[in-house]
C-alpha cells in the first residue's frame, strides 16, 4: 500500500519533472494523502455515480482519502488536489477553471483536462451528459490500469503514480451504438443468469462505454402475459422446458455446490407458469432498471408472429414447432395482412410493451422457423410497388444469391428463411401498433427490424419512405460475417453528419463474439471483429450489438470492441496488450497473443469445415456416435490448436502477477475443457466406426475414452465456473454430452 | 481396548512411584484403535481392528456426524477421544480442530495467524499436513509457522520449532506431515532449495537430529518405520532413491537407487520389504531440466533468465549460470537445480525394496520391479492381506502380488471417473478408494476385483481418509465426516 504520509508543500517541492504534454506543463506526480472530487450543486444522479466511481478507484489505486463535495461549499474551493466532475452546465467549479475553453462535445463526448488552477492542476472530468460523465470517470480509471472485465475490476500488479497534470483527452465515438445483447432460449450464458449476475455485467460493461442492452425474449418464456380472444397464455418455460438434473454421478458437480437441479436462480422453485411469470418480469424490469441506473437505454427484441402452443387455434394452418414444439406461428399459406395474424401479434406487441414500459426500442423480428414460405412472392410483389423501378429486381435473383452466400446458411434453408421473413414484413408492416411507440412522456420509442437477412435488408433500403433501423446480422460467427464485405456496398451508409441530427434509419450490425456451432468451446475472432469494425466506420453503421455464448470468454473481445468504438484503426493486439500488461505485469501478453492466435485458427477451423461441430441441441455430443465413421483428421489438427493454446496460458499463468492469474487460469481451464472435449469427441467417433463394424472390444474401450474425456473436460470447466451460464454449460453437456454417452456405453455392454 | 477406569484405581496406591513411568506409558499407549498419523499407526492405511465397517454410507444413510469445518486436505487423525483435523479459517489464519470422535461435538479450536501464504498450486491448500499424535500432544506443520505442538487436551501451543519455508521451483506448496516415533517427532522437508529431514525430541521441541538431503528434489512422501529384524529404520522415499535411516540418529544406512523423479506417493512397509508405486511425470530421458522449459521457461527462448524462476533460487541460479550471462541453458539448468548425484527422469514404477543393508544396496535389494501404466501420481498404494492395491486417475485400479509383482488385475475400472488424490484404505476386508468427485468406491479385498458400493460424500475429497474402531471419518474440503454402522 502506497504511503500518502508525505508533507504536502514537501511533495510538490521535490518530485521529479517527468515529461511535458498537453497543456504545457509537465507531468508530475502528486503524493497526496487527500483528494477532493467535487461536483455539482445537486448534480444529476449519474454525475454524482461517476464521482463515487472515481473516488473509490483512486482510493484502492492510490489509497488517498477522498471526499466528494459540491461545487459552492467550503470544501470545493481551496482544495489544491482536486477532480472536477462534470460540465460548466452542471458544476460551476468546472465552469470556473475552464470558461469558454469546454470543447463542442456530441451527446456522448467526453473531456479528461488538466488545468492549472491557483498554480495547481486539477483535472476536469466530463461529459456534456451525464452517462458521458460516467464514462470519462470509468475511461480515467483505465488510464491508470484499472482493467475492466465482466467478472469484476482487476487493478494494475505495479501500483501507479498519482498525477492529475498532463491530461488533454477528448473522446468522441466513432460507433454511437454499442449494445450488448442479453437473454436467449438456451441455459448457457445470460439466459441462465439471474438479477445479481445481470446487474454485475452490465456495470462492468457500461465501465467499458456500452450504451444499449438488448434484450431478446420468445413468447413461450415466462416474461409476458397476454390473453388473446379468450385464450390464455400458459406457457412460461425457460430452456424450452428442458430440465437439467444435478445427480451424484455429474460431472463437474463442484460447481454446483450440492444443488440438485439447474435453473436460473430467480426462477429456482418457482413451479406454477404465474410463479415463473412473476419472477421472470422481476428479472426483466431489474435488468432494465439497472440498465437505465446506468445511463443505457434499452430495447425489447419480440418476435410477435410466433405464439405459445396454445394459441394455435388462432392462427389458421399453424403447426407447432422449433425446440420441444413450443412455437406456433402462422401456416405456410397463411396471409399476413389477414386480421387473424395482425391482431394475436399486434396484441402480444402492446402486452410486451404494457409489461415493460421502461423501454427505449422495440425491435420487431420474423419468426426464426422457417415455415411461412407460401406467401413470399405476393409479399416480394407489394414489397416492389414501393420501390422506384428502376431499383426493382425479380425475387428469383434475391432467393439465388441468399441461397450460394455461405454467411447466411446456404442453400434451400436460406431460402425457407428469407422467403418467411418477405411475408413476416409484410405482416409487421401492416401491425397497428402506433400506439405503443408513444412512451408515457410523451416520447417516441424506436422502433427496429431485427434479424432479417442482410440481402433482404438490401432490398429495404431502397424503399425510401420505410425509416426503420435495423439490427442486421452477416451471419452466425464473425468470420462468416466478415467474408461478406459485399453488403456494406449494397445497404446505403449511415448519415455521418452529425449537423443533420441522429440516423433516420440507423443500422447496427450484430457481432456474434461466438459462432454457434463451435457452442461451448473457447472461441475468438478478433481479426475478423477488426474488419467488421473498420466496415462499420467506414460506411457510418450506427455501431454493434454483440452476442455471446459463453460471455466469460468475452473480456479480450470486448476490450478491443470498447477500444474501436472509439479510436479508428484500434487493433486487436494492442487492446490485448492494454488489458493484459496492467494486471499480469511484463512478458505475459506474448504468452497470451500465441495462445490466442491458436484459438483464433481453432475458431475459424470449426467455423470454415465444421459449422456444426458443437452446436448446442440435445444431440450435440451422441450425433458423432450415430455419425459411425472414424473422426476427420482435422480434428486432430483442432485439438492440437487448443492444446498448444492450452499450454501458452498456463505459461502466461506462471509468469503473470497473482493479481492477472484468475483471468488467465480460466483461460487454461476453459481450453483444457476443449482439449478434452475434442478428445471425447474423436474417441466417439471411433466407437461409431466400430459399432459399425461390429468390433465389440473397440467399442467399449472407445466408448470409455470418450465418456473420460466429456468427464474430464467438464470438471476442467468446473473448476473455472463463475456464474449460472458457465454451470448452465455444465449441466447441459452433462444431460447431452456424458449421460447418453454413458448409456451408450451401457447399451454397448448388455450387447 | 484399554479401559482407564480401571487402569486409574488399580494404580492409584502406586501413583508416587510409577507416575513418572505411567507418564510415559501413557503418552505412548494410545486406544487400540486410533489412528494418529496419515494412512494409521504403521501409515500403512490399514485398520486392524475386528469392528464392522460400513459398505454403503451417504448424507442420508450410515452418517454418525457431519462437521463443517472449512478448507482444508489433511486427513483426520484419531486418538482416544478425540478426533483432530486442520483447516484453513481466514484467508492468513490456520486451525487445528479437535472434535469428541462419538458426537463430532467441537472439544477445542487453536487458531494461528500465518502470515502471508506463499504462492500454492490447486488443489493443495495451505492446510494440508495431517497431523500426528502421541495421545498426549498433537504435532502439525505448517508452512510459515513451522513445526507445532498443541496439548491434545486443550489445544494449547506446547512449542512451536521454526524451520525454514520450504520452496518450490513450480509453487506446489507443502504437504508434508509428520510422525512419531518413540519420543521423537520426525519430519521430512523435500522441497526443491534445502531438503531434510528433521527428529524433534517431542517434550522439549529440541532438535535432536537434522540429516540434509542435497540430493533430492521436491516430493511429498511420508516417511514411515520399517522394523527389520527387530530393528527400527527410517524409510524416506524420494527423487530418485529410497533410503533408510537410524531414526535414532538420522544416519543414513543405506541407499537403494531406483526411484523416478518426483515422489509424492508414500511407501508401504511390511515385514522388511517397502512397497512404493509411483507416476512421475515425462520418461526416463526427461529429468528435471525438461519440465522447467516446458513450464518456468515462459518466453519459450530455451533458457531460464531470474525473473522466470522463483527469488528464493537465486543463489542456484548463480551456481548454475556458468558463464555469467544472466541465463541459463542447456546442462546450466542441470547443474543449478538438480543434483549431478542423482540426474533421474521421469517414468511410473511399482517397486518391492527390501528394507536393512548398508550403503548402495541398489544392486542387491530390488526384489521386484514393475513398469507399467498402474500407479498414481498422488495416490499411495495399499498392502492389505495379500495384495498390493494402486488406483490413478480415471478410477483404474490395479492389484499385484507383493511377494512376486505378479498382477491379479491390471488398469481396471473402478466405475468412478476423475481424479484420485486420497490414497486408498482398508478395514474389515474392505477396501475404501474415494475419488476427488467425492465419492467412494467400496471393493472387496482380495485378488478378485469386486465392487461393493459406491458412496456419495456429496462434496469433493481430496484428504485420505482414516479409520478407527469402526468409524469411517472423511475430510471433504470443507467437512469432516463419521460414518458407522448403527
Amino acid at each position: 500500500m502506497r504511503d500518502c504520509r508525505l508533507l504536502l508543500a514537501a511533495a510538490l517541492g521535490v518530485l521529479g519533472y517527468c515529461a511535458g504534454s498537453g497543456d504545457g506543463f509537465g507531468i508530475r506526480v502528486v503524493a497526496a494523502d487527500r483528494i477532493t472530487v467535487v461536483v455539482g450543486t445537486d448534480p444529476p444522479r449519474l454525475e454524482r455515480f461517476a464521482a463515487e466511481e472515481l473516488a473509490r478507484q483512486f482510493k484502492q489505486l492510490f489509497a488517498c482519502e477522498m471526499a466528494i463535495v459540491e461545487a459552492g461549499s467550503d470544501g470545493a474551493a481551496v482544495d489544491a488536489t482536486a477532480v472536477l466532475v462534470g460540465n460548466p452546465q452542471t458544476n460551476s467549479e468546472v465552469r470556473k477553471v475552464v470558461g469558454d475553453a469546454w470543447p463542442k462535445l456530441s451527446d456522448q463526448g467526453f473531456v479528461i483536462r488538466s488545468i492549472e488552477r491557483d498554480g495547481q492542476p486539477v483535472l476536469v472530468v466530463g461529459g456534456d451528459r451525464p452517462v458521458a460523465t460516467l464514462w470519462a470517470a470509468y475511461e480515467l480509471g483505465q488510464q491508470f490500469g484499472v482493467r475492466y472485465l465482466l467478472t469484476g475490476d482487476v487493478y494494475p500488479a505495479e501500483a501507479p503514480k498519482l498525477r492529475l497534470s498532463g491530461f488533454d483527452f477528448v473522446a468522441e465515438p466513432e460507433l454511437r451504438t454499442r449494445a450488448w445483447q442479453a437473454i436467449d432460449d438456451l441455459p448457457i450464458g445470460s439466459s441462465a443468469w439471474g438479477l445479481d449476475e445481470h446487474r454485475r455485467v452490465l456495470g462492468q460493461l457500461a465501465k467499458l462505454k456500452f450504451n444499449r442492452v438488448i434484450l431478446n425474449v420468445y413468447p413461450w418464456q415466462p416474461f409476458v402475459d397476454f390473453e388473446i380472444d379468450g385464450t390464455r397464455k400458459t406457457t412460461a418455460e425457460l430452456f424450452y422446458g428442458w430440465k437439467f438434473l444435478i445427480d451424484g454421478d455429474t460431472a463437474g458437480r463442484a460447481a454446483f455446490k450440492g444443488a440438485h437441479e439447474f435453473t436460473n436462480p430467480d426462477l429456482a422453485g418457482k413451479s406454477s407458469p404465474a410463479e415463473r411469470v412473476a419472477a421472470g418480469k422481476l428479472l426483466i424490469n431489474g435488468i432494465i432498471a439497472t440498465a437505465h441506473e446506468l445511463g443505457m437505454t434499452v430495447g425489447l427484441c419480440v418476435s410477435p408472429l410466433e405464439f405459445p402452443p396454445e394459441f394455435a387455434s388462432l392462427l389458421p394452418g399453424a403447426e407447432p414447432c422449433g425446440p420441444e414444439k413450443l412455437t406456433v406461428g402462422p401456416g405456410s399459406q397463411q396471409i399476413p395482412h389477414d386480421e387473424r395474424v395482425r391482431q394475436p401479434a399486434a396484441a402480444q406487441v402492446q402486452a410486451f410493451v404494457a409489461t415493460y414500459p421502461q423501454i427505449d426500442a422495440i425491435y420487431l423480428s420474423p419468426p426464426r422457423v422457417a415455415t411461412w414460405t407460401g406467401y413470399a412472392l405476393t409479399a416480394w410483389e407489394r414489397m416492389l410497388r414501393q420501390i422506384a423501378t428502376e431499383r426493382r429486381s425479380a425475387l428469383d435473383e434475391l432467393l439465388d444469391r441468399v441461397k450460394s452466400i455461405r454467411a447466411g446458411g446456404a442453400g434451400e434453408a436460406a431460402v425457407a428463411r428469407v422467403k418467411t421473413q418477405l411475408a413476416a414484413i409484410d405482416a409487421l408492416d401492416r401491425l397497428p401498433i402506433e400506439g405503443v411507440l408513444e412512451r408515457p412522456d410523451g416520447s417516441r420509442r424506436e422502433a427496429q427490424v431485427a434479424g432479417i437477412d442482410p440481402a433482404l435488408a438490401a432490398v429495404l433500403a431502397r424503399i425510401e419512405s420505410l425509416h426503420v433501423g435495423m439490427l442486421l446480422g452477416f451471419g452466425d460467427s464473425a468470420q462468416r460475417a466478415a467474408e461478406v464485405e459485399a453488403w456494406f456496398e449494397e445497404l446505403p451508409d449511415g448519415a455521418k453528419d452529425e449537423a443533420a441530427g441522429p440516423e433516420a434509419n440507423p443500422k447496427c450490425l450484430v457481432l456474434p463474439l461466438a459462432a454457434d456451432g463451435a457452442g461451448a468451446l473457447p472461441q475468438t475472432a478478433a481479426m475478423s471483429l477488426q474488419k467488421l469494425i473498420t466496415d462499420l466506420t467506414k460506411h457510418g453503421w450506427s455501431g454493434y450489438a454483440v452476442s455471446s455464448r459463453m460471455p466469460g470468454d468475452l473480456d479480450y473481445q470486448l476490450q478491443f470492441l470498447s477500444r474501436a468504438a472509439w479510436k479508428s484503426g484500434a487493433a486487436p493486439d494492442a487492446a490485448l496488450e492494454e488489458l493484459v500488461t496492467p494486471m499480469c505485469g511484463p512478458g505475459v501478453t506474448a504468452r497470451v497473443a500465441l495462445a490466442f492466435s491458436q484459438l483464433e485458427q481453432a475458431t475459424a477451423l470449426i467455423d470454415e469445415q465444421d459449422a456444426g461441430f458443437a452446436a448446442v441441441a440435445p444431440d450435440m455430443v451422441i450425433k458423432h456416435y450415430a455419425a459411425a465413421e472414424a473422426p476427420p483428421e482435422r480434428w486432430q489438427k483442432l485439438q492440437d490448436l487448443y492444446v498448444v493454446a492450452m499450454n501458452e496460458m498456463y505459461r502466461a499463468h506462471d509468469r503473470s502477477h497473482p493479481r492477472g492469474r484468475p483471468y488467465l487460469r480460466y483461460y487454461c481451464k476453459r481450453l483444457e475443457f476443449a482439449v478434452e472435449y475434442v478428445g471425447s469427441v474423436q474417441a466417439l467417433r471411433r466407437a461409431g466406426a466400430a459399432k459399425k463394424s461390429a468390433d465389440q472390444e473397440t467399442l467399449i474401450a472407445e466408448l470409455e475414452k470418450a465418456i473420460e474425456s466429456m468427464y474430464n473436460a467438464l470438471s476442467a470447466l468446473s473448476e473455472v465456473a463463475r456464474d449460472s451460464g458457465d454451470r448452465g454449460a455444465i449441466a447441459m453437456l452433462n444431460a447431452w454430452g456424458y449421460r447418453p454417452l454413458q448409456q451408450a456405453l451401457a447399451d454397448a455392454d448388455a450387447q | 481396548m484399554v479401559d482407564r477406569t480401571r487402569w486409574r484405581r488399580a494404580s492409584a496406591p502406586l501413583v508416587s512411584g510409577v507416575l513418572a513411568m505411567s507418564c510415559v506409558l501413557a503418552a505412548s499407549i494410545l486406544r487400540a484403535e486410533d489412528w494418529p498419523q496419515f494412512r494409521g499407526p504403521d501409515a500403512s492405511g490399514v485398520s486392524r481392528a475386528e469392528r464392522a465397517l460400513p459398505t454403503e454410507f451417504s448424507l442420508d444413510q450410515n452418517l454418525v456426524w457431519s462437521v463443517e469445518l472449512g478448507p482444508g486436505i489433511a486427513s483426520p487423525v484419531i486418538s482416544g477421544e478425540r478426533v483432530i483435523t486442520t483447516a484453513m479459517t481466514g484467508a492468513e489464519e490456520f486451525a487445528v480442530v479437535a472434535l469428541d470422535r462419538t458426537t463430532g461435538r467441537e472439544l477445542w479450536r487453536r487458531t494461528l495467524a500465518t502470515g502471508k501464504l506463499p504462492p500454492i498450486t490447486l488443489p493443495n491448500n495451505a492446510a494440508s499436513s495431517t497431523p500426528a499424535t502421541d495421545g498426549q500432544r498433537v504435532y502439525v506443520h505448517f508452512c510459515t509457522l513451522g513445526l507445532l505442538a498443541l496439548e491434545i487436551e486443550t489445544g494449547d501451543l506446547a512449542w512451536q520449532l521454526k524451520l525454514d519455508e520450504p520452496q518450490y521451483l513450480m509453487d506446489w506448496g507443502a504437504a508434508y506431515s509428520p510422525i512419531v516415533y518413540e519420543n521423537l517427532v520426525i519430519y521430512c522437508q523435500d522441497d526443491d532449495l534445502s531438503p531434510f529431514i528433521v527428529a524433534v525430541d517431542r517434550q522439549s521441541g529440541q532438535v535432536r537430529w537434522r540429516t540434509e538431503r542435497p540430493d533430492m528434489l521436491a516430493g511429498y512422501a511420508l516417511p514411515v518405520i520399517c522394523d527389520v529384524g527387530g530393528h527400527k529404520e527410517l524409510i524416506v522415499a524420494g527423487t530418485g532413491k529410497l533410503k533408510g535411516y537410524d531414526p535414532g540418529s538420522g544416519q543414513e544406512l543405506w541407499t537403494c537407487n531406483t526411484l523416478v523423479r518426483t515422489i509424492m506417493t508414500s511407501p508401504v512397509v511390511r515385514d522388511g520389504v517397502i512397497y512404493i508405486s509411483v507416476q512421475s511425470y515425462g520418461d526416463t530421458d526427461r529429468v528435471l531440466k525438461s519440465a522447467l522449459l516446458e513450464w518456468k521457461d515462459t518466453n519459450q527462448d530455451k533458457a531460464l533468465t531470474r525473473d522466470e524462476v522463483p527469488p528464493a533460487f537465486a543463489e542456484r541460479f548463480a551456481k548454475g549460470d556458468a558463464n555469467g550471462d544472466g541465463r541459463l541453458e542447456g546442462d546450466e539448468i542441470d547443474q543449478a537445480f538438480q543434483a549431478p548425484t542423482n540426474m533421474v527422469g521421469g517414468g511410473s514404477i511399482i517397486q518391492a525394496i527390501r528394507a536393512g543393508g548398508s550403503g548402495d544396496v541398489t544392486a542387491t535389494h530390488l526384489l521386484w520391479n514393475l513398469k507399467n501404466r498402474a500407479p498414481s501420481n498422488l495416490a499411495s498404494p495399499l498392502l492389505v492381506g495379500d495384495q498390493l492395491f494402486v488406483v490413478k486417475r480415471g478410477g483404474l485400479a490395479s492389484s499385484f502380488d507383493p511377494t512376486t509383482g505378479d498382477k491379479h488385475w491390471e488398469i481396471k475400472r473402478i466405475n468412478n471417473l476423475g481424479e484420485y488424490y486420497a490414497s486408498p484404505v482398508a478395514g474389515d476386508g474392505k477396501i475404501y478408494v474415494t475419488g476427488e468427485n467425492g465419492f467412494v468406491v467400496v471393493l472387496a479385498a482380495g485378488p478378485e476385483l469386486k465392487v461393493l458400493a459406491k458412496n456419495d460424500l456429496g462434496g469433493t475429497c481430496i484428504a485420505t481418509p482414516a479409520i478407527a474402531d469402526g468409524r469411517l471419518y472423511f475430510r471433504t474440503t470443507e467437512k469432516l465426516l463419521c460414518f458407522g454402522l448403527k
